[in-house]
């Protein structure tokens, strides 16, 4: 795992869509090309991207800032 | 009180002008507040003092006449912080989106639901117009990205070029129009760190037209006919077994509480909202029958 894999891992456990174990098993599917996309999103996610549970309650009250 | 929530949504109604294929709500059938309930909201609010209200639909802004009905009878200090939930069809200019937001009698701030689905309903320009009209007027905004892959995450990428707002991100569940379209979030594997979850919503509640309060935003309450979960005054959601089981219990806990004793744990679960559902479903199918409602 490189260290931009890990970069990605990290920022797909920041936004809550999954666990450290199942970033890296998601990862391992990516091609190049489609790390490359993600860890461009990953760079500039490190602040103001929050983990939300639902479109119905207040997400920017209460939920943590990533980064 | 000690401990009660202090945010409330209210989902005013169902229509929306949008048919987004992954909305979790857009199956329910078409009501919105009736006057009755609108006094009992106001009567709830008032005893409760929430210090957030948050409206929410189907789209908030063609019922802004019934918000402002709600919103004229709050007689308590300070006034609560009151938002919505948005798609931002009308944002069509920034004067047109000043327009729509200072019809409500009062509003803090605007989330706006924005993702790869309502992409295909609404102009990157609706959303640039609805931010600049909100930092115009001193309102807060961020937007609400719902992701069927950590691909539509990319999105992103053109958000933070608009402005510098914040982002929520949230996995699609399988309701409403998105079970319909057989779209949900995928899981590579299960993550048994779920278990010593709790409900993430467990402090919030939501009104329902036509049914009433509850705390949960997803299967129980709008999957299926809401019996047990859901309950026409807040007081009697407050002292029901469902919020008292939800408040306090990991999902580990409601395993031994149903006394469940072989579950099969799939990916799906991972997400806090799918091991609900299945630790209720496994609970009901025990008993025959849906736990009946406790007031």
């Amino acid at each position: 795992m490189t260290n931009k894999d890990k970069v990605i891992a990290a920022f797909l456990v920041s936004v809550g869509i999954f666990s450290a174990t199942q970033a890296v098993q998601y990862i391992q599917t990516l091609s190049i090309g489609e790390r490359a996309k993600l860890f461009s999103v990953a760079k500039i996610s490190d602040t103001g991207v929050l983990v939300c549970e639902s479109p119905v309650f207040d997400s920017a009250g209460d939920t943590k800032k990533v980064g | 009180m000690r401990n009660r929530p202090t945010n409330c949504s209210i989902l005013v109604g169902y229509r929306c002008n949008f048919k987004c294929e992954h909305c979790g709500v857009s199956e329910k059938r078409q009501v919105s507040l009736t006057k009755e309930e609108t006094h009992l909201l106001i009567s709830a609010i008032n005893t409760y003092q929430f210090r957030t209200l948050l409206f929410v639909g189907g789209e908030p802004t063609l019922y802004i006449d019934k918000i402002n009905a709600i919103l004229a009878g709050i007689k308590y200090a300070p006034f609560p912080q009151i938002k919505i939930t948005t798609n931002g069809h009308f944002a069509r200019t920034e004067a047109a989106a000043l327009a729509v937001l200072n019809k409500f009698r009062a509003l803090s701030g605007v989330q706006l639901s924005y993702d790869r689905f309502h992409k295909a309903f609404l102009k990157e320009a609706n959303l640039s117009n609805l931010y600049s009209a909100c930092r115009r007027s001193g309102r807060s905004f961020n937007v609400l990205m719902t992701v069927q892959t950590p691909m539509d995450l990319l999105l992103i990428k053109d958000l933070k070029k608009m402005g510098d707002f914040p982002v929520g991100v949230q996995p699609i569940h399988p309701i409403g129009a998105a079970q319909k379209n057989r779209l949900q979030h995928i899981y590579p594997s299960f993550d048994a760190d779920v278990l010593r979850k709790k409900c993430p919503n467990n402090n919030k509640l939501i009104y329902l037209p036509g049914e009433g309060f509850t705390t949960c935003c997803s299967h129980l309450a709008l999957g299926g006919d809401g019996r047990g979960y859901v309950h026409p005054t807040l007081a009697g959601h407050l002292d029901s077994e469902f919020y008292a089981i939800m408040r306090k219990k990991t999902f580990q806990e409601l395993i031994e509480y149903f006394k469940i004793s072989s579950p099969r744990f799939s990916p799906e679960h991972s997400a806090p909202c799918a091991m609900c559902k299945y630790l209720f479903s496994l609970r009901a199918k025990d008993r025959k029958t849906l736990p009946a409602p406790s007031t």
